[in-house]
């Protein structure tokens, strides 16, 4: 049997696409969102400090780096989403309920389902 | 191209072809509810049960929360006339009162309360009042049949402790009911996850109560829940510098700061709730006694920071 140059393209075509999931897995794209009220809001993973008075009347302030994103002020009197600090994985969540806030990464891809917390 | 490769080809795409298609997609739902985030995740194809599944358990919800509200503000010795559902409730909290030696008590409110839990604001109360509110606790101060309860002191009562994982379980029944044979209803972290996702198990990363981005296991379950409870989010520190985390022991009166993170698998979310929850008051060779008991896997993260498996958790994380 003759091996032609269309052979070995379409044999290392065949293996990149076998072989490509297995470097996908939990590298998926992750989505950051925030939830105010009933709506949810997609923000990209860029550096910067968000006070949602003025949009969202909620004294709330939040902070997004490249990676991770958390909840930095609250009025609220737990303070359980300040005490969450950053959020980074996938399913993970910081939620101010007294606000009706959170802030959520939801992943195209994740090594797990949910986070037991 | 050879005919041995063409051959190879084609099987290839039908190969992917038939996998794929076999593959559901999944869509997760957020809701606040349960005093905290409600995360639904169903198969694409069910998305209808959506608002159905959160309709449910915000009733119920608002159902139990009114019972406490009118349970708490009625007077002593008058007779509250209650339904199946919540004679159910007591009866459960009446067996994790047994099965913790009287450790964990839902009467136990009276005391937390004047802490400020579960919403706050916190304070440290004086010891008077902390006396007076020992003296009222006690579940063996309701008196409670199948149509009525009657509280023999001034006490205050919260289900909390399993009462959430009671509704996800009832969430889960109705999903059954209606076909659905995979998902997740998730309160929170206490979260059930029934059936298979695409034939393989759901996978539960369980919160490090220290370290961003790690976590202590991840376990693969199927019909199963999995509760954790915790002493890094619902605390306070008090003026002398003691952490007053939000489990207390009713026959001490005092906080339960002995663990980080309990984890329990078990059947129903109700009882995986409870345990991890009553758990945290009792030694480590009872929760032992208590999880070979009832066949709970437990994962246990103590306060010096040793991990610790038991009844079999390693089984869940391969």
């Amino acid at each position: 049997m003759k091996i032609k140059p269309l052979d070995i393209i379409m044999v290392t075509l065949l293996v990149i696409i076998s072989i490509y999931p297995l470097f996908q897995k939990n590298s998926g794209k992750k989505h950051l969102y925030l939830l105010v009220d009933d709506k949810k809001i997609e923000l990209s993973f860029k550096k910067k400090i968000i006070d949602l008075k003025a949009s969202f009347n909620k004294n709330i302030i939040i902070e997004i780096d490249e990676k991770k994103a958390r909840i930095l002020k609250s009025n609220c009197p737990l303070q359980i989403c300040v005490k969450t600090g950053w959020i980074s994985n996938c399913n993970d969540a910081t939620v101010c309920i007294p606000n009706r806030v959170a802030l959520i990464i939801e992943c195209e891809e994740s090594e797990y389902d949910a986070i037991s917390k | 191209m050879s005919r041995v490769l063409r051959k190879a080809l084609f099987c290839f795409i039908i190969f992917t072809l038939i996998s794929c298609s076999s593959q559901n997609s999944y869509e997760t739902n957020s809701y606040y509810a349960l005093g905290t985030i409600l995360n639904i995740t169903l198969p694409k194809s069910k998305s209808e049960f959506f608002e159905k599944t959160y309709k449910l358990i915000k009733k119920k919800e608002d159902k139990i929360k009114s019972f406490y509200d009118n349970f708490n503000s009625s007077p002593t010795h008058s007779k509250i006339v209650i339904d199946d559902e919540i004679y159910k409730l007591f009866k459960k909290a009446q067996f994790f009162y047994n099965l913790s030696e009287h450790k964990f008590d839902i009467t136990i409110y009276t005391l937390t309360s004047l802490y400020g839990f579960p919403e706050g604001p916190f304070k440290v109360p004086t010891n008077k009042e902390l006396n007076t509110a020992k003296k009222k606790l006690g579940f063996k101060n309701i008196q409670f049949d199948k149509n009525y309860v009657i509280k023999q002191t001034d006490l205050k009562i919260d289900m909390g402790a399993y009462a959430k994982g009671y509704i996800v379980d009832k969430a889960i029944e109705l999903l059954k009911k209606n076909g659905t044979e995979s998902a997740i209803v998730d309160a929170g972290g206490d979260l059930f996850a029934l059936g298979l996702k695409n034939g393989k198990k759901w996978r539960i990363a369980i919160k490090h109560p220290d370290i961003e981005n790690r976590f202590l296991s991840i376990v693969n379950v199927s019909n199963k829940a999995v509760v954790t409870s915790g002493n890094y989010e619902r605390f306070f520190i008090t003026k002398n510098g003691e952490k007053i985390i939000h489990i207390f022991d009713a026959t001490t009166g005092k906080t339960a700061n002995n663990y980080k993170s309990i984890s329990v698998i078990a059947d129903t979310t109700e009882m995986a709730d409870g345990l991890s929850t009553l758990f945290f008051l009792l030694s480590l060779e009872k929760i032992e006694d208590l999880c070979k008991k009832y066949n709970a896997p437990t994962l246990v993260y103590t306060i010096d920071n040793k991990l610790i498996k038991l009844c079999s958790w390693e089984s869940y994380e391969n």
